[in-house]
C-alpha cells in the first residue's frame, strides 16, 4: 500500500481548545500542529437549509492559532452503518479546506441509532461484516472531503466476545480494505489493554504499522473498575515506556498530538500541558533519528466461529438502547445487559449530560443547585435522562433539558425568569439576533450572586427591568469617551 | 470588546450586554461586579445604585471617580435616544479583565457544539457540585426553596 507519501511532517502538538489559549500565547514553539475537533464549533440551527453552521469569526479564530491544523471529527464516526447528513459533510469540507488540512482524522466507533443520538462513540460490531460496514463509511467520507483519511483506534469498555474478531484485527482489515491511514491512539488501546481487552502488543503486532500517520496520547483515571480514557492529565507512567518502543516502529509518522479535555484544564493546570508537550517534543527528536523500524508481524487472519446472526444495525440498536438507559428487546440486547462495561457507559454518558447542561446553563444550573440542594437537582437529571435520549450537541440538549425541566412547574422564585434569559443567551449567541428579557425584579444582584456561586443576601427588588443581548458588544455608541469626561459622576 | 451599558427606556432600566459575556460564568461575574463598583457600591450585592439613575443627563465613568459634575462635550445622539436615558459606559481600564476572559471567540468556542473526543468523563458537572457544596459549607442565605 502506498501510505500517502505525500503527508507532511508536522510534529508536535495538542488537541485545541481555548483553554489552552494562554499556553499557545506564551509557547507557540510547543505547538506544531493543532488538532481542531470542529463539530465542537459548530452550532445546530433550526434552519433546515442551513442545520449546521460556524462563525466565522470562529473559523478565523482558529485559523489565526499556531502551526499546521488537522481535522479530527467528532460529529459522526466511521464505525457505524448511519450516513452523515449531506449537510455535516459539507461545512467539514468548507472547513477542511480553509485550514488546510492535510488529512482528516475520525472514529471506528458509531454514536447514533435511527431513533437517536447515543451521546457517547460505542464500539462497533467487530465482524466481517462490521469490516465492511466501517470500509463503506471510510470511503464515503473520503470521496467527500477529497483528503486521505485517518481511522482512530478506539476504546471499548466491553468484554471482549468470543464472536468478534480482535481489536487489531479488525482495525487492521478495516483501513486495508478502505485503504486510508491508521490514528494509532496509545491510550485508547492502552484502556483497552489494562481493561481486559487485547493485550497492547497482540494489537501492535495485528495493525499494519506503516499506516500509521498520527498518534495521540492522554492521561486517564479509574472509576469503578475500569480505567478510563478520559483526558484528564498526564500520560501514564507506563505508557511512557512504550510510547518511546513503538514510536521509532512508524516510519510514516506524521504528528503526534496530546489529548487533554477542556474541563480538567482548570483542575490539572497548562504547566502540567506544557510539561507533557516538552517530553513529546523530545521523544519526536529520537524517533526521527531512529533508523529501523520494524517489520510488523501480519494479522492473524481469524475467522468467526459462528454465524453473523448479529448484524452491525442489530449491535448499534441493542447496544444504543441499554446505554440510554432503554430494556432490551432482544437476544443481543439481553445478553449485553450483563456486560458490566454497558453500565460505566451509561454513567459516563450521564456525565457528559449533565456537563453539557452546566455549560450552557450555568446560571440556571447553580440557581437549581442553590436553592434546592445539588442532590435534587441530580434527582432531576436522572428523571430527565430516563425520559429523553442525549442530544448531540450541547445547545440541543440544553434546550431538551430546558423543556423537560418547565414541565416540572417548580415554584422556585425567579428560577423560570433566569432560565428564560440563559435561553436567550444561547439563541442570541446561535441566532445573532439581540434580544430583550424583561424582570419584574431587578435582576444583576441576582445574576451576580449566582455567578458567584452563592444567593443573594436578601431577595432581588421588586421594579421593572430587562436585559438587551446583543450578538458582539453593545452599541457603545451612545456616551461619551470616558477619557474625555473623568470628572463626570452624579451621585455618591 | 465587552463593554455592559446601562440605560433607561422609558419606566425600566435596561442592562446592554453582549450574550457572549452572559454565557461565561467568569465574563458576567466580572462584567456585573464591573458595574456595581461603578456605580459606587463596590460591596453592596444588592447593586441598588441602578435605581439611582434618575438624573435626565448622560454620563460616562472614567477611570478617575470625581464628584464634581460639568457639563459634557457636545456629541451626536443617536435617534432612539430620547431625553431621559442614561448611558453608563465601563472604560476600557477596568473591562480590561473582562477582555482577557472574552478575547476573541473563546467565550462561546466550544460551549454550544459536539463535545470534544473523549471515551471517558467530563469533570465539569462534578466541579459545579463541588462549587455549591463549598458555598453551602460557608452558610448561604436562603431565600429560594421549594413553595
Amino acid at each position: 500500500m502506498a501510505a500517502w507519501p505525500e503527508n507532511p511532517a508536522l510534529g508536535v502538538g495538542a488537541t485545541y481548545s481555548s483553554a489552552l489559549d494562554p499556553l499557545i500565547d506564551r509557547h507557540p514553539e510547543l505547538f506544531n500542529v493543532l488538532e481542531i475537533e470542529p463539530q465542537t464549533t459548530w452550532i445546530k440551527t433550526r434552519d433546515r437549509q442551513r442545520p449546521f453552521q460556524i462563525d466565522s469569526q470562529v473559523l478565523d479564530h482558529l485559523a489565526g492559532l499556531p502551526g499546521r491544523k488537522i481535522i479530527h471529527s467528532v460529529g459522526r464516526p466511521v464505525g457505524g452503518t448511519l450516513a452523515p447528513e449531506p449537510a455535516e459533510l459539507d461545512l467539514l469540507r468548507d472547513i477542511v479546506r480553509h485550514l488546510n488540512s492535510p488529512w482528516v482524522s475520525d472514529h471506528l466507533s458509531f454514536n447514533q441509532i435511527s431513533e437517536f443520538a447515543t451521546g457517547f462513540f460505542l464500539p462497533p460490531r467487530q465482524t466481517l461484516a462490521g469490516v465492511e460496514t466501517a470500509a463503506a463509511a471510510i470511503r464515503r467520507l473520503q470521496a467527500a472531503l477529497m483528503v486521505p483519511i485517518a481511522v482512530e483506534t478506539g476504546v471499548s469498555y466491553l468484554r471482549p466476545r468470543e464472536d468478534e474478531l480482535p481489536d487489531g484485527e479488525f482495525m487492521a482489515r478495516v483501513v486495508e480494505m478502505a485503504n486510508c491511514g491508521v490514528l494509532l491512539d496509545l491510550h485508547n488501546v492502552y484502556c483497552n489493554s489494562v481493561n481486559g481487552r487485547q493485550p497492547l502488543d497482540e494489537f501492535l503486532a495485528q495493525l499494519p504499522l506503516e499506516r500509521v500517520w498520527e498518534v495521540h496520547l492522554a492521561g486517564g483515571f479509574e472509576m469503578d473498575g475500569f480505567y478510563l480514557d478520559a483526558h484528564s492529565g498526564p500520560i501514564p507512567e507506563p505508557l511512557l515506556k512504550i510510547v518511546e518502543e513503538v514510536l521509532p516502529r512508524l516510519p510514516n509518522l506524521k504528528a503526534i498530538i496530546f489529548e487533554i479535555f477542556p474541563s480538567f484544564i482548570p483542575i490539572v493546570g497548562l504547566d502540567l500541558v506544557k510539561d507533557q508537550l516538552e517530553w513529546l517534543h523530545a521523544v519526536w527528536e529520537q524517533r526521527k533519528s531512529a533508523q529501523s523500524p520494524r517489520h510488523r508481524i501480519s494479522p492473524t487472519r481469524s475467522e468467526t466461529k459462528k454465524p453473523d446472526l448479529v448484524t452491525p444495525a442489530v449491535w448499534e440498536r441493542a447496544l444504543g438502547r441499554l446505554v440510554v438507559g432503554l430494556s432490551a428487546d432482544d437476544e443481543i440486547g439481553r445478553e449485553l445487559a450483563q456486560d458490566p462495561g454497558v453500565r460505566i457507559v451509561e454513567r459516563l454518558i450521564h456525565e457528559f449530560r449533565a456537563s453539557m447542561i452546566v455549560r450552557v446553563l450555568p446560571l440556571t444550573s447553580r440557581f437549581i443547585m442553590l436553592a434546592m440542594g445539588p442532590e435534587a437537582f441530580r434527582t432531576i437529571l436522572a428523571d430527565y435522562w430516563s425520559k429523553v435520549t442525549p442530544q448531540m450537541y450541547a445547545s440541543s440538549e440544553a434546550d431538551s433539558f430546558a423543556h423537560y425541566f418547565k414541565s416540572l412547574d417548580l415554584k422556585v422564585p425567579h428560577l423560570a425568569k433566569i432560565l428564560e434569559f440563559e435561553q436567550a443567551v444561547t439563541a442570541t449567541n446561535i441566532d445573532g439576533s439581540p434580544r430583550i428579557v424583561h424582570f419584574d425584579f431587578e435582576p444583576l444582584p441576582l445574576l451576580r450572586a449566582i455567578s458567584e456561586g452563592r444567593l443573594p443576601e436578601e431577595p432581588p427588588q421588586a421594579g421593572d427591568f430587562e436585559i438587551e443581548l446583543t450578538p458582539d458588544d453593545p452599541d457603545s455608541g451612545v456616551g461619551s469617551d470616558p477619557e474625555t469626561v473623568r470628572p463626570a459622576f452624579p451621585f455618591h | 470588546m465587552p463593554k455592559p451599558n446601562i440605560t433607561r427606556q422609558g419606566g425600566a432600566v435596561r442592562l446592554t450586554l453582549s450574550a457572549k459575556v452572559a454565557n461565561d460564568l467568569g465574563a458576567l461575574q466580572r462584567s456585573l461586579q464591573a458595574v456595581a463598583e461603578r456605580l459606587g457600591h463596590p460591596n453592596c450585592a444588592t447593586g441598588c445604585d441602578i435605581l439611582h439613575l434618575g438624573l435626565e443627563q448622560e454620563f460616562a465613568f472614567g477611570d478617575d471617580v470625581s464628584l464634581n459634575p460639568q457639563p459634557l462635550p457636545p456629541r451626536a445622539r443617536r435617534l432612539d435616544q430620547a431625553r431621559g436615558q442614561i448611558t453608563v459606559t465601563i472604560p476600557d481600564r477596568v473591562s480590561g479583565n473582562i477582555d482577557a476572559l472574552t478575547r476573541a471567540v473563546g467565550v462561546v468556542l466550544g460551549k454550544l457544539g459536539c463535545s470534544p473526543c473523549c471515551s471517558g468523563f467530563d469533570i465539569l458537572f462534578r466541579r459545579e457540585i463541588n462549587t455549591m457544596a463549598l458555598d453551602e459549607k460557608g452558610g448561604i442565605a436562603r431565600f429560594g426553596g421549594m413553595a
